[in-house]
């Protein structure tokens, strides 16, 4: 079991839960007992020993694909914790390079174009069912907190920098449970293209007759969208 | 917290997450990046769009086919979601922006009903125009 293990160094900060005895598996490889510490920056398992550097595995949350809870499996009695993580093209040694396969495809930059995504099987065995839920929620939350950098670039385009999302109303002022009239304006956008297809189809209006076509939009706040 | 709100609102407004997100309850096939295929029952997408599901099978190439009871999936991995036949894609979006933009005679709650209409409208002749005058 050579290089399955690697040198990690156990998050101090922002640790949301750890669990001191934690039996982990890579695939069908048995990894060993020891303390699985869920933090906000990574999700780390370390094996118990002696030594001042602790071996074990270090996981990002952008590369974690998926983790979920595993009840019934053949090979394993015990329900348990399965963390799927990305492996980077790097890493195999048994594969021959293809040229044609970008170095960092394997992340998340890029993989539609050569769908070369390898993922390996985390399992850990935790000691209680109920430790196995928290770890499950508490990944969940740490996930929710990296969302990838390159999102978020098209904040304020053109379509809908007009549209007013509402006030920021924390400790709820205003005193409406629910949001205010329509922050979006879509009353305005439904409404008044239902009013002209009414009145084509019916025969009230027609299309450029009038000059005060453009108060359409703004007559009717109560117009039924069907 | 109401940061996240109104990021909802916003992504769901411009986006389909909103849609997404009436699927809560169904089961579908989600399809990732290299291969991978779920079909589970979804439990939840948050607005990141990363999407929980139970009762899942997940199938990898090679691998043999692994049954989750929950699983969360990371939102950068999700290639497809396949939407049930039986869904109406166009009519259940828009009974979601119905239900997020409600008329103020439709809100339910009784005495608070009627101070939102006294309120709504004078709140809404001081918003300002969604439209430059000369649009």
């Amino acid at each position: 079991m050579p290089a399955l293990l690697n040198t990690v160094t156990v998050p101090t900060e922002y640790v949301r839960q750890q669990y001191p005895s934690v039996k982990a598996y890579l695939e069908d490889d048995y990894l060993g007992q020891g303390v699985l510490c869920i933090a906000e920056s990574q999700l780390v398992w370390t094996a118990v020993s002696n030594d001042s550097q602790r071996q074990g595995i270090a996981i990002d949350y952008p590369s974690l694909t998926m983790h979920g809870i595993v009840t019934h499996d053949p090979k394993y009695p015990e329900e348990h914790l399965v963390v799927v993580v990305q492996k980077s093209n790097d890493d195999d040694d048994d594969e021959t390079e293809n040229p044609q396969e970008n170095g960092d495809s394997a992340r998340s930059d890029s993989p539609v174009e050569f769908d070369s995504i390898r993922t390996v099987n985390y399992r850990f065995v935790m000691a209680t069912s109920e430790d196995l839920k928290v770890a499950y929620q508490t990944i969940a939350e740490c996930q929710a907190l990296h969302p990838d950098p390159l999102d978020d670039m098209v904040e304020d385009d053109e379509v809908g920098s007009d549209i007013d999302y509402g006030e920021e109303d924390e400790n709820n002022e205003n005193g409406n449970g629910n949001n205010d009239d329509d922050p979006y304006g879509y009353n305005a956008h439904f409404s008044g293209s239902h009013q002209q297809t009414r009145g084509t189809r019916f025969g009230g209006h027609r299309r450029g007759d009038h000059a005060d076509q453009d108060d359409h939009n703004s007559n009717n706040p109560t117009e039924e969208m069907e | 917290m109401s940061n996240l709100n109104r990021k909802y609102k916003k992504e769901s407004c411009r986006t389909l997450l909103g849609f997404l997100r009436c699927l809560v309850g169904q089961r579908t096939q989600i399809d990732l990046y290299g291969g991978i295929m779920l079909v589970g029952t979804l439990v939840d997408i948050d607005v990141n769009r990363n999407i929980q599901l139970t009762q899942v099978t997940m199938s990898r190439p090679i691998h043999k086919p692994v049954s989750f009871n929950r699983l969360y999936v990371r939102y950068t991995n999700v290639r497809y979601v396949r939407i049930p036949d039986d869904i109406d894609v166009v009519e259940t979006i828009r009974q979601d922006l119905k239900q997020m933009n409600p008329k103020p005679n439709e809100i339910v709650g009784g005495g608070q009903k009627k101070m939102h209409v006294r309120k709504g409208r004078e709140y809404e002749r001081n918003l300002p125009p969604l439209r430059p005058e000369n649009y």
